[in-house]
């Protein structure tokens, strides 16, 4: 739109003497290509020149084709509590002191003027459906537009209304003359301990604006807003997710996929067959066996909540940035839903304890313009847990070896039961299971046959310092 | 005094949005505009999809150019007098008369008052006193010439670069799986049997008759298919249509088999494949009973 004219032109002369602040996030990534084998070099160096590219608010990763933002140019999140590309932590802590409840602002935040606030109804079934429509028309897709993702109606009352949910925090914005839901954005509140601090945070998600009026610059609107009602109830922190560089990543995941149905996702463009490899021996390759193998596996029920509760608080004390789970959360998020999240334990046939538990989610993409397929299922790996040996690893005293101990000991087991969950993802009608490299998927996504995929999740803090967290310290699996 | 006269008329301009004006009259303004307050236009030409866009840029490099020209005119006829006044006007100063006058033409409504001009001089946007809001009202209020909300949602979707703010932020993004480097196929004379369109095999076929009947002797580790024929490519990567040209066009054996005693139907089955299955079951002479190395017929591999 017009608009564009000055800026572009303002922007050229910054982009000249513009120092590199974006240095730090790619440092990561220079070093991850150093381990990456030769082959795959060249991917990751296209990848991550990419992903670098995508930075800031007005930023597509794909297409923008302009080098990374400097602070200066991130206009709006350069006004905003976070932390700067080119900062370094010391210490952790909050960026702005608490806001006093009788100075935050007591009435929403001004739209132009042919829009309007509407708090969206989770629980009317005719809201739900105007958000479903708004969510995938106009939701996430991948960078070749051939997929976008497809929430489901019960996937939205899952994700929106967990225990504490706040009506307020489902924020919708209309077309004042005709009502039509245009945009929205959301938040749910939840305890979070990053490093040794835990707060009550909001995790901010389902920012979405209709495509054809992505140019009305309604998205920092909504985060202003969004942050508003997050101050008046007394929380000062967010964490939230993007597959784009902005300021500033706490911490960066890959995801990786573990083909299901190969067949089906060459024709849908998801994954390549190699010029020399034939579809029988991919086929073959990705074939899993009939039944899963942990005696005592079967689906989670209420009784089971006080033990997962346990077992997951426990396992998530070895991550440096996690949510913590009360009993209400555990049988909100982790107890099978049909159709939206499958939980499963694993009881020991002869003590009768909870010794393991998976759980993964169903998140279906729409097949954009594909004469054979309109939808690829897809699992996410979701919250799991194994026993660790304690006591025994107390005795390590150098925390690098009583990791690399720790590793081996779960190794196995946790390999095993993931084989598991993708046969049950596969029996359920998925397409292709997929995880990032966070908690200790890294353990067995090689062994399982996952090959890395072309997405970056970077995971951000608002209002919140804090030291950089690796991969597989994260224990937060954002929807 | 020039200057005040069109902050004010613009400013004017941009709080009725509502005048529905045609959009040559729109476009005029918005060209004069952009030249008052930045001069010619330097951007490059944006894509011609992008209707909006062009349409403005077109305006205001035309106009530009235009004046431009006619500024040029009077300096170089200064010898008469009658022009002497518009050769000391600058580009700016010029598109600035040009929009106050199509402002006081139009009878919008517009009426000049000095004394409110003096006290919003500069052409600032009142504030508030919160600083935050200010801050976003400035953010918000850049674009003076925007379209409606319901326009823009009663047009057709053209996905416009650099304007996914709303999406990428928060959001993931999808992953796919990251595809493997290759080498150039150019010569690799499957290629056409193992991707491409019917059209591809077909031109192919045209060229070279022979590599219908080519098996693929190349055993290098890069290859797991040694002993391929065109048809197994065929019938692995699932086409029917380039099945029915190989075998009804150039009569290739369809029992031939690779090195680990393969047909193209074992293919078929083991990639699962029933309307291919079907078909070559279908053609004369095809042997149901030949056994791979492993001492399984085609019909034991199906899925």
């Amino acid at each position: 739109m017009s608009g564009t004219g000055d800026k572009t032109n303002k922007d050229k002369g910054k982009n000249v003497a513009r120092p590199n602040q974006d240095n730090n996030a790619v440092t990561r990534f220079e070093q991850e290509l150093m381990n990456a084998s030769p082959d795959v070099q060249e991917k990751l160096r296209a990848l991550l020149q990419q992903m670098a590219l995508g930075g800031g608010a007005g930023g597509n990763a794909s297409s923008s084709g302009k080098e990374p933002k400097s602070m200066e140019e991130h206009k709006f999140w350069k006004t905003q509590p976070v932390v700067k590309h080119d900062e370094v932590v010391e210490e952790d802590g909050p960026i702005e002191a608490d806001t006093p409840h009788d100075q935050i602002r007591a009435t929403p935040y001004p739209l132009p003027k042919e829009f309007e606030w509407s708090l969206v109804n989770i629980e009317d079934d005719k809201e739900i459906k105007e958000l479903y429509e708004l969510l995938t028309l106009n939701y996430v897709e991948d960078d070749d537009a051939m997929f976008r993702f497809d929430y489901s109606a019960d996937f939205l009352k899952w994700a929106l209304l967990p225990p504490g949910w706040k009506k307020s925090w489902h924020i919708g914005v209309r077309v004042a003359s005709n009502k039509k839901l245009v945009a929205f954005i959301s938040g749910i509140p939840q305890d979070v301990r990053v490093h040794s601090t835990v707060k009550r945070m909001v995790e901010i998600n389902f920012l979405c604006i209709h495509k054809k009026l992505r140019s009305k610059r309604l998205a920092p609107v909504l985060i202003k807003e969004v942050t508003r009602r997050t101050h008046l109830e007394g929380i000062f922190q967010a964490v939230y997710t993007a597959g784009v560089v902005l300021p500033k990543p706490m911490a960066t995941c890959r995801y990786f996929h573990r083909s299901l149905n190969p067949k089906k996702l060459v024709e849908t463009g998801f994954s390549h067959l190699g010029r020399n490899m034939t579809m029988a021996r991919m086929i073959k390759h990705y074939k899993l066996s009939a039944e899963t193998s942990a005696p005592g596996l079967r689906p989670m029920e209420e009784k089971d909540v006080n033990a997962v509760a346990k077992l997951l608080n426990k396992y998530l004390s070895n991550c440096e940035l996690a949510p913590h789970f009360e009993e209400a959360d555990v049988r909100h998020w982790l107890i099978s839903r049909p159709g939206v999240v499958w939980g499963y334990v694993v009881e020991n046939p002869e003590s009768k304890e909870i010794t393991d538990f998976f759980s993964f989610y169903a998140l279906p993409s729409t097949v954009i313009n594909n004469p054979k397929h309109s939808t690829l299922n897809a699992a996410y790996s979701y919250y799991y847990a194994v026993q660790t040996p304690d006591e025994e690893l107390s005795k390590i005293t150098d925390k690098t070896e009583r990791q690399t101990a720790r590793d081996n000991a779960i190794k196995e087991r946790l390999t095993g039961l993931m084989q598991d969950a993708l046969i049950l993802a596969r029996d359920n009608g998925f397409d292709v299971f997929n995880a990032l490299n966070l908690m200790d998927n890294a353990l067995f996504t090689e062994d399982l046959k996952f090959g890395p995929g072309d997405g970056y999740l970077h995971f951000y803090l608002y209002n919140w310092r804090c030291k950089d967290v690796e991969g597989n310290k994260v224990g937060l699996v954002m929807l | 005094m020039l200057e005040d006269r069109f902050k004010n008329a613009a400013a004017y301009m941009a709080s009725k949005k509502n005048l529905n004006l045609p959009s040559s009259t729109k476009l005029a303004l918005y060209a004069d505009y952009k030249i008052a307050t930045e001069g010619q236009c330097t951007q490059p030409r944006p894509s011609l999809i992008e209707f909006e866009k062009s349409a403005k840029w077109k305006a205001w490099k035309e106009t530009g150019d235009r004046y431009i020209k006619e500024l040029d005119a009077a300096k170089n006829s200064s010898a008469s007098s009658d022009l002497q006044d518009i050769a000391q006007l600058t580009l700016s100063t010029k598109a600035m008369i040009s929009y106050v006058q199509r402002v006081e033409d139009g009878q919008w409504g517009w009426t000049f008052d000095a004394a409110d001009s003096t006290a919003n001089s500069g052409g600032s946007i009142p504030t508030t006193g919160d600083q935050d809001l200010d801050e976003l009202e400035a953010y918000l209020g850049v674009d003076k010439d925007e379209i409606s909300a319901e326009e823009l949602l009663a047009r057709p979707y053209v996905p416009i670069q650099g304007q996914m703010e709303g999406a990428a932020m928060t959001a993931s993004g999808i992953s796919t799986l990251a595809s493997p480097t290759e080498d150039d196929a150019e010569d690799d004379p499957f290629a056409s049997a193992k991707g491409g369109s019917l059209k591809s095999l077909q031109a192919a076929l045209a060229a070279n008759p022979d590599i219908a009947s080519l098996k693929d002797d190349m055993a290098s580790s890069s290859h797991d298919s040694p002993g391929f024929t065109m048809l197994h490519w065929v019938c692995d990567r699932g086409s029917l249509e380039k099945a029915k040209l190989l075998v009804e066009t150039y009569n290739v054996n369809v029992n031939a088999q690779d090195t680990e005693g393969s047909t193209p139907l074992h293919y078929a089955c083991l990639s699962g494949w029933p309307q291919i299955v079907a078909y070559l079951k279908s053609v004369p002479g095809i042997d149901l009973t030949i056994k791979d190395n492993s001492g399984m017929t085609a019909d034991e591999c199906l899925e």
